[in-house]
């Protein structure tokens, strides 16, 4: 087991060397000057080409690659071209609250979504069914932006129940948590609903319905743990558009996260703070798969046996 | 599924005319006092500071916390005429060559800085000779040369030349003072924040909010704060921006959406302010490319755009009409040649052109919604003289890249500056070609009248030449001049002092709980 985590975690290097060669390409080779962008359009040539200098720019595009791996082997992210502050101090400022916002979002999206799941599957084509579906239907259909202000409206602005925006309190992250949250709560109960459908169609499942178990011991104790490989997968995977879809509730709730300072920081063609965005959103992607691979382990003794090989 | 989708589509029907509801029912008690208590004021802005420094940065977002924490030997006043700030006077003197390059700065006896520290002459020297040496600030520090102590008090600045803009650049937060000590120990100033500004840095929760509170060390007692602290919370959308004033978490808000002033008016408990600015937008033209080198085609353009069309769907009517090549509102302004809305005499010059207008290639490029908004509008109105114009949208570093380097056309831009002099070197001057002129500009009897202006220290007849290079630009019109947007801000109701220069400065210090 020990050994599959190390082995998982080093694969890790060459997917960043990859992503940061390619993002580092891109950025390098799309039209735009930082120095530019920086010193906006009064700028004089003389000043850009400072400034150029300055930050390295005029060095070969490969000689700049070297030079950022070489810093970042050693834990130095860079300095942001527009703050002038180290990108890793920048990450680290706004990192918490993305990652409170996700998890506020997963476990609303999980709360809601694994029951609704199970019970439209359970109750099939009756007007729980309808009615489950149709909500996650909403929740896959409604743009976030647009949903977030009709809470904000309703639960700030009429109700005066939780603010508007800013951190600080638990209610802070309510409405961006349940913005984002309905969204991959859609996700998850639909596939939830999908594989509770294939599971209880199952003979074990008649077998232990035959055997007079009661209807909640055969859902919670033979169909769910089967059912939930593929929910476990789908959850994982929503971590990435949690990711994508906290720079929408970020910009929203004017929270200072980091899908906010991405989105800045390609305005800007800030460099080494996209990059630095990149890497941390790596590597946040690729240990979350890390964990939804071992959470297989977990409910499936299959697989967990195949581990222990 | 059919049914499902049926009932998708009513429940999302209900709910936009819920959301109808809320919005057209406007929000009638909001709360009315202090966001937070009546020792701090919450003001809310789009966009954080990229840096406290003084000299680090060139936004706007930067330029106010500056003025809440530093200040300069000068500051502009509301019509936007250098006054007194840390100098208390200043002499012109006369150099071997007779001419007006010597600047002798008097400053006020018994200056501090934030920190309890004295701030002296050596302090003004370490700040200006090291804002000439960074680049962000190159544009405010090229109209001095060199910078003494004459002892604590004086302080001698010599300029390449007569410099009219010697004190508009000491005003400019570029030029604010820093402590000559951190400057020497090459301290991180924008974690030392150290100024003698009405308020000092207390705290940056970085993406969120800026806090200040007052400095009991701040030279003028008459307009010390008078709400103690200060919250800059920086909320980027800006219907969250109106959402948070009507939830009653704001007291100000610096960039109001168009959009949200119809939901805001009538509310008892705030103010709307629309104030008009020196913000000059415009069509720009590239004027080495033909055929929009010849006159003619340019004038035509601009004949054929209705402007306040354009204000209409751009800005939702928030803006006035720009009437001549420089911005209206600063000294040396003139609309004297420049020519409205006509589509008669737009034909006329297209006929003393001689071309084809269906030839013109113009493709107009937009870094923004308003500026696509306001570029639709120019494409529709240039169809109707026969120019069949092209819109493209791209990025912002794109865009600022392409326009400075002359590779387009035409581009939807602007420029905001607090006097005339630099607004004319920035975006006329040949100088400038490659920066600021993109149109790309170069004319030597502009150039000469820029250069004179510049060098005339009399403001009266700075203002001739200023007016003669206005006018002269109107007959040349090298752009196509649409707008000057309004400042729309929102304050609590019970927020006493406010008030905004056309360059868009307001003083925090002044404001009070009524």
């Amino acid at each position: 087991m020990g050994r599959y985590i190390l082995k998982r975690i080093l694969t890790l290097i060459p997917v960043l060397l990859g992503v940061t060669l390619l993002v580092f390409l891109i950025l390098s080779l799309a039209p735009g000057d930082p120095a530019k962008t920086i010193l906006g359009e009064m700028a004089t040539p003389e000043a850009i080409e400072q400034l150029r200098e300055e930050m390295g720019l005029n060095d070969p595009i490969l000689v700049q690659y070297g030079r950022y791996m070489g810093n970042l082997i050693r834990g130095d992210f860079g300095i942001s071209y527009k703050t002038k502050v180290g990108v890793v101090e920048e990450i680290g400022a706004r990192f918490p609250t993305t990652m409170k916002v996700a998890f506020s979002a997963i476990i609303i999206a999980i709360v809601l979504a694994i029951p609704l799941g199970i019970v439209a599957a359970v109750k099939q084509n009756t007007l729980v069914d309808g009615l489950s579906m149709f909500i996650a239907l909403l929740g896959v259909s409604i743009p976030i932006f647009w949903f977030s202000m009709l809470l904000i409206q309703l639960f700030s602005v009429k109700l005066g129940w939780f603010p508007v925006q800013g951190t600080g309190t638990w209610k802070h992250y309510v409405l961006p948590g349940l913005a984002l949250g309905f969204q991959s709560m859609a996700s998850i109960a639909r596939i939830t609903r999908s594989s509770m459908l294939e599971v209880i169609r199952q003979d074990y499942i008649t077998t232990a319905r035959a055997k007079g178990l009661p209807q909640g011991r055969v859902i919670r104790h033979h169909a769910l743990p089967n059912a939930l490989i593929p929910t476990i997968t789908v959850t994982g995977l929503q971590i990435g558009s949690l990711l994508a879809g906290a720079v929408m509730t970020e910009t929203v709730f004017g929270l200072p996260g980091i899908g906010r300072y991405m989105v800045q920081s390609i305005e800007g063609r800030d460099t080494p703070a996209i990059m630095g965005c990149i890497i941390v959103f790596t590597v946040v992607f690729t240990l979350v798969n890390l964990i939804v691979d071992l959470l297989y382990g977990l409910v499936d003794p299959r697989i967990r046996a195949q581990y222990k090989k | 599924m059919k049914k499902l989708s049926v009932l998708l589509l009513v429940f999302c029907m209900m709910l936009s005319a819920a959301v109808g509801v809320v919005h057209a029912e406007k929000i009638d008690d909001p709360l009315a006092g202090p966001a937070i208590d009546e020792n701090t004021v919450v003001i809310c802005t789009a966009d954080e500071t990229p840096s406290l420094t003084t000299a680090g940065h060139n936004a706007v977002a930067g330029d106010y916390v500056n003025h809440l924490t530093h200040n300069g030997l000068a500051r502009l006043n509301m019509d936007l005429n250098p006054e007194p700030d840390l100098a208390e006077s200043w002499e012109v003197e006369e150099d071997e060559n007779g001419e007006e390059t010597i600047w002798i700065f008097t400053l006020r006896e018994g200056l501090k800085f934030c920190d309890g520290s004295d701030l002296k002459a050596e302090d003004v020297v370490a700040s200006l000779l090291y804002a000439k040496e960074q680049p962000d600030a190159a544009n405010y520090t090229q109209s001095f040369d060199t910078v003494e102590a004459i002892d604590d008090l004086q302080v001698k600045i010599t300029t390449p030349g007569p410099s009219a803009a010697l004190l508009y650049d000491l005003a400019h937060h570029c030029c604010f003072i820093n402590p000559k000590k951190l400057i020497d120990e090459g301290a991180d100033l924008n974690e030392q924040v150290v100024g003698a500004g009405p308020y000092k840095f207390v705290k940056w929760n970085r993406g969120e909010s800026i806090e200040f509170t007052a400095n009991e060390h701040y030279w003028d007692t008459e307009r010390a704060p008078k709400i103690e602290n200060v919250i800059w919370r920086i909320i980027k959308e800006g219907s969250s921006r109106t959402l948070a004033m009507q939830a009653g978490e704001v007291d100000f808000i610096i960039e109001l959406d168009s959009a949200s002033v119809d939901i805001l008016e009538g509310n008892p408990n705030i103010v709307i302010s629309i104030e008009p600015s020196v913000s000059h937008n415009w069509l720009c033209i590239n004027n080495e490319k033909e055929p929009f080198d010849d006159i003619n085609v340019r004038k035509a353009i601009n004949c054929s755009i209705n402007k306040q069309d354009v204000i209409d769907v751009a800005l939702d009517g928030y803006g006035e009409i720009a009437r001549g090549q420089t911005p209206e509102g600063m000294l040396g302004f003139s609309d004297k040649g420049m020519e409205e809305y006509d589509l008669d005499k737009a034909m006329e010059y297209m006929e003393a052109w001689g071309g084809d207008p269906a030839s013109i290639e113009l493709d107009i490029i937009c870094s923004n919604d308003m500026k696509r908004r306001a570029a639709e509008v120019i494409q529709m109105n240039l169809a109707d003289v026969g120019i069949n114009a092209t819109i493209s949208s791209m990025d912002l570093a794109t865009y600022l890249s392409k326009t400075a380097d002359g590779d387009f056309t035409g581009f939807i831009g602007g420029y905001t500056s607090n006097e005339m002099m630099s607004f004319l070197k920035g975006v006329f001057l040949s100088d400038s070609i490659g920066a600021a002129n993109k149109t790309r500009t170069n004319n030597p009897e502009l150039d000469e009248l820029i250069r004179e202006s510049m060098r005339t220290v009399d403001q009266d007849e700075r203002e001739k030449i200023l007016i003669q290079a206005s006018e002269l630009l109107n007959e040349l019109c090298p752009e196509i001049p649409l707008f000057q947007d309004n400042y729309l801000k929102a304050l609590k109701a019970n927020l006493d002092g406010f008030e905004c220069t056309v360059g868009g400065t307001f003083w925090v210090q002044d404001w009070s709980w009524k």
